[in-house]
């Protein structure tokens, strides 16, 4: 018997969308389901319709975290395009060695994110950090930074911590449009009288646009659910400072042990993203 | 002969009582087949006494190696029907708390136990932050695949698992002859909310200790300070003169404020040296002058504000460095206090006493029990839950604890291995230990607890920072807490 490319394309498929289904599809009807029931440590699991979610949306915390989380996510986002942008572009004009430097800049992608939060609290440390005792040798500063007890340098901490891991990952993506460019077009632009910068706003910039708008799409969106960096820096702390949305629904797993509350503030934050991924995929890629 | 009905009857019978047996684990061997009390009395059997001697080889295991060093190998008894009982179990897995490696009393013990019983221990070593909600998913998916759940927080994490049934309680190992042995009041913080014990091997204690720099109090003018209230000035008067001679970076004061944990601990200290509980008509009671001086050590002492963020081991490191003239941390950093290579900044100028007390009342070294213990998987079968009881009963053993103090400097759930010759001439500051250890208190919290301790830390932050007057503070947190008790 033969089968029909579709036919056969469908077969092949199949393994990948029942993996697909047990890990994906299973688990979000799960958690749409534990949403509407009472699911705590000490009472009867029970049918609450839509409770949970009036408690999380009165919930100020919800609020504060989500709060948070733009900053946070805004923030990471932000430097990362700066840093990974300029480092590609900086790597690219590198002939000689350029292996070794592309692979010292992807270094920090190999650091667990909540290995980085460990290593940037120590660094900022205002006692035996050596970021402070650093900026006061310069005379930059006459006193440590506060960065664990001022709440917006805790946030600034926490967002460097994060950015350092993510820029490698950027950085791939726009090396990657910046090698796609032909030479030529430089070249033709250069003939024209075309400087450095001209070159790079009507050249490089459109066309490594593509591939940066998608680094910056999943950057914003695995930065909107990390947790990772605040977990060991800051513990959401000082005085919730740096308490994102991550941070509130395991607090609702471990500290209050309700999985009905937490199932509805992980509905949300997933509803977020998606909803910021949707219009951020139609207007940037749809204008094209 | 018979009626088919009959026969038919007869078959069904057996096949139901059968069926449930096998379900509930009914008739198989389990706890209630070890003689507890046999040959000796629990308290005899646990009490037996063994010759401090030099460990061999053959019980360096786990990465652990203590070979050479001295130990006791020997004493602990097993009780009557523990063979039948675990009948063919052979392992044991069981959560720890960090890397055994850190833990070598725990490898010890464990590895004296497999050579007793045969049973092998598998400890599966995980980061503390990760052991409560990878427990709670292993129960909750009703797992086997883990017999035994290292506890490190029991009296926040035991009122959870004790209403969920989630937990196995052990009541047979605590008869009262065995309460006798510890010290009297923490026993509540192993029990759960039905008043049942949940925990079994209180195995390391960690009680609070004032740690401080002579050199740094003598040059500001202060004496140690035995109250609070003196640990708000005299800390103070350390900053300063820190700050004015050594410069910045040089604080009063350290604490690891950013575990919220911690910050239970303090707020206990200070209440409990009122001779006030924290739990009050089934309520967590913040008292105005708990709240008062535990904000004054920020607002008006020598605490550094970035102590908000220091997390449990940051702390004792940054005092370790020489960088702060106070801390109050666990015993176990006694050692690590002696140790040249981790204090860097304060060999030969550092103190340690009782945390302080209340003015005009005393009760200092008073605080709340903080010991690591095991619960049971209520999912595994009889004799995986017999032999995870036996490794309990081993490890509250007079044996297993002197293991943890000599061995490894953690303290002794059981006071009367602070009596032991050995313990007495070779190990550090034992009488300090002792006092500390039957001073702590151990309350029965309520499930909310932990999220209530969460939001007392969101508003001494408040209060440090600046964004918040105290008074107001603690209408608004306890009014909170209030809402969820």
């Amino acid at each position: 018997m033969k089968l029909s490319n579709n036919k056969y394309g469908v077969i092949l498929s199949i393994p990948g969308l029942l993996i697909i289904l047990a890990l994906v599809i299973f688990p979000m009807i799960t958690l749409f389901a534990t949403s509407f029931f009472r699911y705590t440590s000490s009472l009867p699991v029970r049918f609450i319709g839509l409770k949970n979610y009036q408690y999380v949306l009165k919930d100020r915390l919800f609020w504060l975290a989500l709060q948070n989380t733009a900053v946070y996510a805004g923030g990471v986002t932000i430097l990362t395009f700066i840093g990974g942008v300029v480092i590609a572009l900086l790597l690219s004009k590198v002939t000689r060695g350029s292996g070794f430097f592309r692979s010292v800049a992807m270094f920090p992608w190999a650091v667990p994110l909540v290995i980085s939060g460990f290593i940037w609290k120590w660094i900022f440390n205002p006692n035996v950090g050596i970021f402070s005792d650093f900026l006061m040798k310069l005379g930059l500063i006459s006193k440590p930074l506060p960065i664990f007890s001022d709440p917006n340098l805790a946030m600034i901490g926490c967002i460097i911590a994060d950015t350092w891991v993510r820029i490698p990952f950027m950085c791939i993506f726009t090396l990657a449009g910046l090698e796609s460019i032909p030479r030529e077009l430089y070249e033709a632009a250069k003939v024209d009288g075309a400087n450095c910068l001209t070159s790079f706003r009507h050249i490089t910039l459109p066309l490594i646009k593509r591939m940066v708008f998608i680094g910056l799409l999943i950057t914003s969106m695995f930065t909107f659910r990390t947790i990772d960096v605040i977990f060991s820096m800051t513990g959401g702390g000082p005085a919730r400072a740096t308490y994102v949305l991550g941070y509130y629904i395991i607090d609702q797993l471990w500290l209050r042990v309700n999985y009905g509350t937490a199932s509805v503030a992980s509905i949300l934050t997933l509803f977020l993203i998606l909803s910021f991924a949707s219009f951020y995929v139609y207007f940037i890629f749809k204008k094209e | 002969m018979f009626p088919r009905n009959l026969k038919l009857l007869v078959v069904m019978g057996i096949c139901t009582i059968s069926f449930t047996m096998m379900v509930t684990g009914a008739g198989a061997v389990g706890p209630n087949d070890i003689k507890w009390n046999k040959p000796l009395s629990i308290a005899e059997r646990i009490t037996g006494k063994g010759p401090v001697e030099v460990i061999p080889a053959e019980y360096d295991d786990y990465g652990v190696k203590l070979s050479g060093k001295k130990g006791m190998l020997k004493g602990y008894i097993l009780p009557e029907g523990w063979k039948e009982a675990v009948g063919d179990v052979k392992k044991l897995v069981l959560t720890n708390s960090g890397a055994l490696a850190g833990d070598p009393a725990t490898a010890l013990n464990a590895k004296i136990f497999e050579k007793m019983t045969g049973i092998h221990l598998e400890f599966i070593e995980m980061s503390g932050a990760l052991m409560w909600p990878k427990q709670l998913s292993v129960l909750v998916a009703r797992s086997t695949d883990v017999d035994l759940f290292y506890q490190r927080n029991p009296m926040l994490e035991i009122p959870h698992l004790s209403a969920a049934n989630w937990a196995v309680p052990v009541d047979e190992l605590w008869t009262p002859d065995v309460e006798k042995l510890y010290p009297e009041k923490v026993l509540d913080s192993f029990k759960g909310i039905d008043g049942r014990f949940y925990g079994g091997a209180p195995f390391c204690f960690w009680a609070m200790h004032l740690f401080y720099r002579p050199s740094w109090l003598t040059k500001a003018g202060v004496t140690v300070p035995l109250t609070w209230q003196d640990l708000v000035i005299a800390s103070s008067k350390v900053d300063t003169w820190a700050e004015n001679n050594l410069g910045p970076g040089n604080d009063g004061m350290v604490y690891a404020a950013g575990d919220p944990d911690l910050v239970h601990v303090l707020l206990a200290m200070v209440q409990y040296s009122q001779d006030k509980p924290l739990i009050k008509d089934g309520r967590f009671v913040i008292d105005p002058d708990t709240w008062k001086i535990v904000t004054d050590l920020w607002l008006k002492g020598g605490m550094s504000d970035s102590s908000l963020e220091y997390l449990w081991s940051m702390a004792p490191e940054v005092f370790a460095k020489g960088k702060a003239g106070f801390t109050i941390t666990g015993g176990v950093y006694i050692n690590e206090f002696k140790n040249p290579e981790f204090a860097t900044g304060i060999q030969n100028d550092w103190g340690v006493t009782l945390t302080p007390g209340w003015e005009g009342i005393g009760n200092r070294g008073i605080g709340p029990v903080q010991a690591d213990d095991w619960t049971i998987n209520p999912y595994i079968s009889p004799a995986k839950k017999a032999a995870a009881m036996l490794w309990m009963d081993y490890q509250r053993s007079y044996q297993a604890q002197f293991n943890e103090l000599y061995v490894e400097g953690n303290e002794s759930a059981m006071m009367c291995v602070y009596e032991h010759p050995a313990v007495k001439n070779e190990v550090a500051y034992v009488d300090l230990r002792r006092e500390t250890l039957e001073a702590q208190i151990g309350e029965s919290y309520p499930p909310a607890m932990w999220e209530a301790i969460e939001m007392v830390k969101e508003y001494l932050g408040r209060v440090v920072l600046g964004e918040m007057d105290p008074d107001k503070a603690l209408e608004q947190v306890q009014a909170e807490i209030n809402m969820i008790m």
